[in-house]
């Protein structure tokens, strides 16, 4: 009796909880999910079923495949860089500046996180600029060829990519960071006494014993790396200035497809194929996790 | 193998000193114990040797040669931790060859050399296991087995026993014994369990609040403790101490002259062990507080004189809270201390 109306009393307290993630999580899901199976023009009452005719037609259209590619190099492009660099920023701050200055670094690699990212971005889009851009004018004054960075279908690629790690990394640093302060410091002492130097202990302790931070990290960054936009929206307009078509993303071509040529289930076909990546990737994290934990 | 020479050994954090000028000698071969309560600064010494932390005054020398500003590495010690310090994503083979990795020795070596120590620490068969699948035991003989494969000059051992229940315990320190008559490695040992300093080191140094008080053979200090700490803290259960008062040139208590007294004093303080303690029909009166039996004998705790003592005796008696005994002492096992500073009165005297 006690039992069931403890019971009672935690579906009851879980509820309101639930009702209002079912209704801002699950019901948009789910409601994509069969808008992927529809046609529909954003206006019209009918939403005839068309099955997997979207999916079908998706592998096919020549704008979304490059926007997958674009936003799958983009994505692990950005972890690539993100990932070891923050570690080491991470290692850096923790062990060779226990001094005033500690609290300095740490907010200025955290900044670019919550700086707003459009200002950011035309801040990066002048950095890049071929003309007036200071990176141009460093590479003369060192000799090199000045490039047309936000005009080079491959060059604005990286543009986008440098940008994105900008801004990532603040938040992988501080993840780093609470993952150094975490490690148990005897066995560094252990390692001292067996005659590890610095760089020793960060490549055979800190690099094996925060492989889950740097799973998680990598996880975390890869998925929003996937849902690039903006960066890409502001970087690389084309050569009439049309934004963002220089770096077609997966993002933009979801928002063309449903809000420019009006195809909402074919929008969101192309948002299935975003989750179903992000879940195959948390996946892989939850799975490379476990087989650690089982060691 | 190396004598260890600490001389006016000091350490601070910031503006607190912690260890007050601490001299100590273990010569080449030796197993000396630092003994003392919590917080009296025995793991900061130990620290201190290594190399992990910063000497703020004083020397410490290994084989004649100071170290204060040697690397923590090429002291040429091995340190065994608390709480093992092993490497969690190593195995037991790899945490073992760590150092010999470190140092560049080949595959074929480091393999050799841990299949050595593996096999004196009856480790063969968990060479591939991680840590974590090891039992508390194991994971302590693992810490060991790092220790002996760098073949240091020195081992250190900080509190190494402290984490394993009292029967493992009992078996680690006959092991640890044996292994150091094997050996013959300089070591040191810190602790904070009289009980196992007693049985296992050559000279033990009580320490207390960053001094050292005492130092010497087991059981010289346990039959002539400098001071009453000493007194109190080496050998279970502790001494009783008991206030006695002065008269016609002996030391009383509940009217019974125990012992002569010293000449030049007014006041003494009476330590006698809990097994000095012996019944006798014409002793004082001990009133029963309480009896633990514990088989192969009974602690009785009671009071003479209103003051507390602690009385083991061998052999089964039936008593009970309540009951009164009546006990003396030989005043050859009496140890008399000043009530003001604690420090032993007639030195030698056991």
């Amino acid at each position: 009796m006690l039992r069931r109306r403890r019971w009672r009393f935690a579906v009851m307290a879980l509820l309101p909880t639930f009702a209002i993630f079912a209704w801002v999580r699950l019901y948009p899901i789910v409601q994509t999910l069969n808008l992927s199976l529809h046609d529909w023009n954003l206006l019209s009452k009918n939403k005839p079923f068309v099955g997997l005719s979207n999916f079908i037609e998706l592998f096919g259209d020549r704008l979304f495949l490059t926007a997958l590619g674009n936003t799958a190099i983009i994505a692990f492009g950005v972890m690539l860089l993100t990932i070891p660099s923050a570690m080491v920023l991470a290692g850096l701050i923790h062990y060779r500046t226990r001094s005033r200055f500690a609290g300095f670094y740490e907010t200025s690699v955290f900044i670019p996180h919550v700086v707003s990212l459009v200002p950011a971005a035309m801040a990066w889009k002048w950095i890049f600029d071929a003309k007036l851009g200071p990176l141009n004018a460093l590479i003369t004054r060192l000799g090199g060829e000045p490039q047309s960075w936000l005009f080079d279908p491959y060059l604005s690629v990286l543009c986008v990519i440098i940008l994105c790690s900008w801004q990532a990394l603040g938040y992988a640093v501080l993840i780093f960071l609470v993952g150094f302060r975490n490690l148990p410091t005897s066995v560094y002492e252990a390692a001292r006494l067996d005659g590890a130097s610095g760089i020793q202990s960060f490549r055979f302790l800190s690099v094996p014993l925060l492989k889950p931070i740097t799973l998680y990290v990598s996880v975390v960054t890869l998925i929003s790396g996937f849902n690039v936009y903006a960066q890409a929206f502001v970087l690389a307009s084309d050569a009439q200035g049309a934004p963002g078509r220089l770096v077609r993303v997966l993002v933009l071509d979801m928002l063309e497809n449903s809000f420019r040529n009006y195809r909402v289930g074919y929008a969101a076909a192309e948002a299935v194929i975003l989750l179903v990546i992000v879940l195959v990737l948390t996946g892989a994290q939850f799975a490379l996790l476990r087989e650690r934990n089982g060691r | 193998m190396a004598n260890v020479q600490i001389r006016d050994l000091r350490k601070s954090f910031g503006p607190v000193e912690t260890i007050h000028g601490v001299s100590i000698d273990v010569p080449d071969g030796a197993f000396v114990a630092l003994v003392g309560p919590s917080g009296c600064g025995k793991s900061t010494i130990l620290r201190l040797i290594a190399g992990l932390e910063e000497i703020s005054g004083g020397t410490v020398s290994i084989g004649g040669k100071v170290i204060n500003e040697v690397e923590p590495k090429h002291r040429d010690i091995a340190m065994v931790f608390q709480n093992y310090a092993l490497y969690p994503h190593m195995t037991v083979a790899e945490n073992m060859g760590f150092s010999m990795r470190l140092l560049g020795h080949s595959k074929a070596e480091r393999r050799a050399a841990v299949e050595k120590a593996a096999e004196v620490l009856g480790l063969t068969e968990y060479l591939d296991r991680y840590p974590k699948q090891l039992s508390g035991g194991q994971r302590q003989r693992v810490a060991m087995g790092r220790a002996i494969v760098r073949q240091p000059q020195v081992f250190l051992f900080d509190e190494p026993l402290s984490n394993l229940d009292a029967q493992l315990r009992v078996q680690m320190r006959a092991e640890l014994k044996a292994l150091h008559a094997r050996l013959k490695v300089t070591t040191l040992y810190v602790t904070h369990d009289q009980i196992e300093a007693m049985t296992m080191a050559d000279q033990i140094v009580v320490m207390k609040d960053g001094h050292v008080i005492q130092a010497g053979p087991p059981l010289e200090i346990y039959d002539s403790p400098a001071d009453t700490f000493v007194a109190r803290f080496v050998g279970s259960p502790a001494m009783n101490l008991l206030s006695a008062e002065l008269a016609d040139g002996g030391v009383h208590i509940a009217g019974r002259r125990w012992c002569d007294a010293p000449t030049d004093r007014r006041a003494v303080q009476l330590g006698v062990r809990p097994e000095h303690l012996v019944l006798d029909p014409e002793g004082v009166p001990l009133d029963v507080d309480n009896v633990d039996p514990t088989g192969s004998e009974t602690m009785v705790l009671g009071r003479i004189a209103g003051q507390q003592v602690t009385l083991l005796l061998r052999q089964r008696v039936a008593v009970s809270p309540g009951d009164q005994l009546t006990v003396s002492a030989d005043p050859a096992h009496l140890h008399l201390f000043d009530p003001d500073s604690g420090r032993r009165l007639i030195p030698g005297d056991g």
